[in-house]
């Protein structure tokens, strides 16, 4: 597994969330309340995903959906702008046994996608409030 | 700083690298989620006035994140309403499939929530919430909402 660097990472939210990816990680199986925020996801992942496909995880955090949509058959690659996020999904998805499903980590932002062709992925997911942190690079 | 055009730019490339026909889903925060708690939760933040003010009317927050951490580590973040993110997905681009709010009427009752401990309660919320979960008001009043497009 490689993780793939994008230049254009903005600083502030990549510092906020270098600093909490251990709390990402366990934020949605905190307690009952966020796990609501899981479980409702996870009924509409079901009813709307292809069965089978490449999906574009961006704002992946730590990668827990990432785990769980590799665990189910799909083929995933992650992007998140915190370099520790990354680090952390790279460790997840070892532990999950899940290297080969996960095709790639990179480091960026969802801004800027450059990197993929136009009509890549079979899927995109962008959960739990990357749209909310974007920033204009200063 | 948090500038719409860049939230319109994100969205515009999580279409533009889906396949036709293939949905993508976005979750985001919900603004009217943190006006229904902040004076019981976060009162100190109502009592920043240019903050509070910018955060209720334009959903921008620059002090998010000072709660749970240290001031060094605050960041931003933007609150949506449905209105709002629904309107960065273009008619002629996507097909709106279903808007969730994913917490939904729990919103304003995030520790009762998570320190119940009532089977029968749980369950009848659970089923209330799974049948409401889709309509506006629920995503709407939601900490987290969800939206499931399609690309035409």
């Amino acid at each position: 597994m490689t993780i793939t660097k994008i230049k254009n990472v903005t600083k502030s939210v990549e510092n906020y969330y270098d600093k909490s990816t251990e709390y990402e990680w366990n934020r949605l199986v905190r307690d009952k309340y966020h796990k609501l925020e899981w479980d409702t996801t996870q009924i509409f992942l079901k009813k709307h995903l292809p069965k089978k496909g490449l999906i574009l995880d961006a704002g992946a955090g730590p990668g827990r959906y990432t785990v769980d949509l590799a665990k189910k058959g799909y083929d995933i690659i992650l992007l998140d702008y915190s370099k520790g996020n990354v680090e952390l999904a790279k460790i997840k998805v070892k532990e999950a046994k899940q290297e080969k499903k996960v095709k790639d980590f990179i480091q960026g932002t969802i801004v800027n996608l450059s990197q993929f062709k136009d009509n890549s992925f079979d899927a995109v997911i962008c959960l739990g409030g990357p749209l909310s942190h974007v920033e204009k690079k200063r | 700083m948090l500038k719409k055009k860049d939230r319109q730019k994100a969205v515009n490339e999580l279409i533009r690298v889906a396949k036709k026909n293939a949905p993508i889903f976005v979750s985001v925060m919900g603004k009217y989620a943190i006006l229904l708690s902040a004076i019981k939760r976060w009162p100190n933040e109502v009592k920043d006035t240019v903050n509070f003010k910018r955060l209720s009317i334009d959903g921008d927050d620059y002090n998010w994140g000072s709660i749970k951490s240290s001031e060094k580590n605050k960041s931003f973040c933007h609150f949506f309403t449905v209105d709002e993110l629904e309107k960065l997905f273009p008619k002629n681009k996507t097909k709106l499939l279903e808007t969730v709010g994913l917490e939904g009427f729990a919103s304003a009752q995030e520790k009762e929530f998570a320190e119940l401990k009532d089977k029968t309660i749980q369950k009848n919320w659970l089923e209330a919430h799974n049948l409401l979960c889709t309509t506006r008001t629920a995503a709407d009043i939601s900490s987290h909402m969800l939206i499931i497009v399609k690309k035409k």
